[in-house]
């Protein structure tokens, strides 16, 4: 006979569990446990003594419990009845290299299908674009409005401090190399083809990725989780008509404004560099870009920022869409479609500087 | 078994200038299961939140367990909130884990137990709950709202507790989910001895599983009792919430419910 005494709760489990190993391991049999002894006894106490009982059956008999207490005997019947003898063990993980495999493919996997929602969405964009002119009303002009002030105005003052203390730093580094060559003046036209070039565009394009492209995934997002957006759909309303456009649309108008606005300050910040590195004072710098300055530089600068625009909208809203029930599915996308805006955005750059370098301009 | 597991004095809740409760006073025996009813927007979560302590009360004190809550110290607190177990409305599982580790999260937290035994209670715990042993690996999101509902009940016993707080459990399933979890609640009552507080809108289930009910009325307690005793109260919202044509269609029911047999095993 086997005698349990003491507390069998869940709570002191932890310091019975070797204790029964050990029991288990001399692999005896007992004709009866009494369970008498114990003082409190819950439901996984009770689910570790009916396994106790079941390892030490002798001939496949279960060994007899003795107690005086109906309760506990009812709920060693209980638990026993919900042992679920037989449920399958957690999935045995696989070695390394195949699990590294295995989620190199997934992700692989993953990636694709997501590039070839990503276009479709994309397409789908496009369709509703091309259809705006002849259903002219179906601009929400507020909402447009609305984004404009969120995404462009107030990107405002980070866009300016950014964009100065990029031109300044640059005209800072700048200087120190190209007075040891006695080139001190051409300061100013570093500081314009870097900064008007790609500087200025992709600064700004990153600043409002991470701002306005974030929050529309997590606007977006929350509004999915929330069945929002099929109560749209329901009512025939169409989102990409009512989320999308006004976003986006907000996007390809502010945008380039905002380049110009952080091309401005990085100017401004190189010629406040310059002034106090190497004594080239306001006008001298004023002076020396109007004269060499390129005009085709602004413009390859500029016209590069609508596209971005609609790289980032498309994406933060795509990726909005993506968004389920769950509460870290939000956050997981709304990382990921900063990190994806930012990758496209610099892809299509890299693409621009090879156009325009086989143009000539 | 008529001693207090609970007891609230003249608990006082306000956001504002509104006042929600004043003057309450409610006492939950232990072993018994109390339903808590009362209209839209009587306080009857902000009552249970209180009680919890996730908004403590205004005024007033509340105890639990013997321990009152205001000036109890932290290790009074890890052995109460040890003890009690909650159902939120629907469920409030961990997304990013899923059932089996929600169930484990407080086994592994407050018990030092071997990740091969915590599977295993939580594994019997699903089946407790009536869930199906293949709904273990499943993540919240996956499951359906009667499922969500039996997992957080799962949770919520995790560690055999001796109060269970359940915030409308049978809200939004179906008559006969519904009708099983009545069932589930009777038999785990039967066989671990657990006290439960209810909130609740289904006059099912009141009529099967609560011992007493408690009616919140005029930012307070207005009246606690069983049915019949309710009924002797001369408050008009009282009448007409149980004899209205749905109370009466539960009250038989109710009356049939109440003798089936108690050993019932119910598997979802």
């Amino acid at each position: 006979m086997l005698v349990c005494t003491g507390e069998w709760t869940v709570l002191s489990l932890g310091r019975l569990e070797k204790k029964l190993t050990a029991l288990r391991r001399r692999g005896e049999s007992v004709g009866s446990i009494s369970i008498a002894g114990i003082q409190h006894l819950d439901t996984a106490g009770a689910l570790v003594l009916h396994r106790l009982r079941s390892s030490l059956s002798a001939q496949g008999k279960l060994p007899a419990v003795i107690s005086e207490n109906r309760d506990y005997l009812n709920l060693l019947e209980q638990v026993a009845a919900n042992s679920g003898d037989g449920i399958p063990a957690a999935p045995r993980r696989p070695g390394p290299v195949i699990d590294f495999l295995n989620t190199l493919g997934k992700t692989i996997v993953t990636h694709v299908r997501e590039g070839k929602d990503l276009l479709g969405f994309f397409g789908h964009f496009l369709v509703t674009c091309a259809n705006l002119p002849r259903k002219p009303r179906s601009v929400r002009l507020t909402a447009l409005i609305y984004h404009m002030e969120q995404t462009g105005l107030a990107a405002v003052p980070i866009v300016a401090l950014l964009s100065f203390l990029i031109g300044l730093v640059i005209a800072y580094m700048g200087a120190q190399l190209l007075v040891q060559f006695g080139a001190n003046i051409y300061v100013v036209n570093l500081v314009e083809i870097s900064i008007l070039r790609e500087l200025g565009v992709l600064m700004t394009s990153i600043v409002v990725a991470g701002r306005s492209g974030s929050s529309f995934t997590a606007e977006i997002g929350a509004m999915q989780a929330n069945e929002e957006v099929d109560a749209m759909r329901s009512m025939g309303l169409d989102p990409m008509t009512l989320l999308v456009m006004p976003r986006v649309a907000a996007l390809f108008i502010m945008l380039p404004a905002l380049v110009f606005l952080s091309d401005v300050m990085a100017i401004f910040g190189g010629s406040v560099a310059s002034m106090s590195s190497m004594d080239l004072n306001f006008s001298a710098f004023a002076l020396r870009f109007q004269q060499t300055a390129n005009l085709n530089n602004l413009f390859v600068g500029m016209i590069k920022a609508p596209f971005f625009a609609v790289i980032i909208g498309v994406v933060g809203c795509f990726k909005g869409f993506q968004a389920t029930g769950s509460a870290d599915s939000v956050g997981r996308l709304t990382t990921e479609s900063v990190v994806e805006s930012i990758f496209l955005v610099i892809v299509l750059d890299a693409l621009f500087a090879i156009f325009f370098m086989q143009l000539g301009v | 078994m008529a001693e207090n597991i609970i007891s609230l004095r003249g608990v006082g809740n306000r956001f504002g200038s509104h006042v929600v409760h004043t003057e309450l006073d409610l006492d939950v025996r232990r072993g018994e299961i109390l339903g808590l009813i009362g209209g839209s927007g009587a306080g009857k979560s902000v009552l249970l939140r209180s009680i919890l302590w996730l908004r403590p009360p205004d005024d007033g004190e509340i105890t639990v367990l013997g321990v009152p809550l205001r000036a109890a110290t932290d290790a009074q607190w890890k052995a109460i909130r040890r003890r009690w177990g909650v159902l939120f409305q629907d469920g409030a599982l961990y997304s990013s884990l899923t059932v089996s580790e929600n169930i484990q999260v407080p086994l592994r937290e407050f018990a030092s137990l071997s990740p091969a035994m915590m599977r295993d209670i939580a594994a019997m715990k699903i089946s407790l709950a009536g869930l199906r042993p293949g709904a273990a690996d499943l993540y919240p999101s996956e499951l359906s709202g009667g499922m969500r509902k039996r997992a957080g009940l799962a949770r919520a016993l995790a560690l055999d507790p001796a109060i269970l707080f359940l915030d409308e459990p049978t809200a939004g399933l179906d008559p006969l989910a519904a009708e099983a979890f009545d069932a589930l609640l009777l038999s785990l009552r039967d066989a671990l001895g657990f006290t439960v507080v209810m909130i609740t809108h289904d006059l099912d289930s009141i009529h099967t599983v609560c011992d007493r009910v408690a009616v919140l009325a005029e930012k307070r307690i207005y009246a606690v009792g069983t049915i019949e005793e309710l009924l002797q109260e001369d408050y008009p919202w009282i009448h007409e919430y149980f004899t209205g044509p749905r109370g009466r269609a539960a009250m038989k029911a109710g009356e049939t419910g109440k003798k089936r047999p108690e050993d019932t095993l119910v598997r979802g």
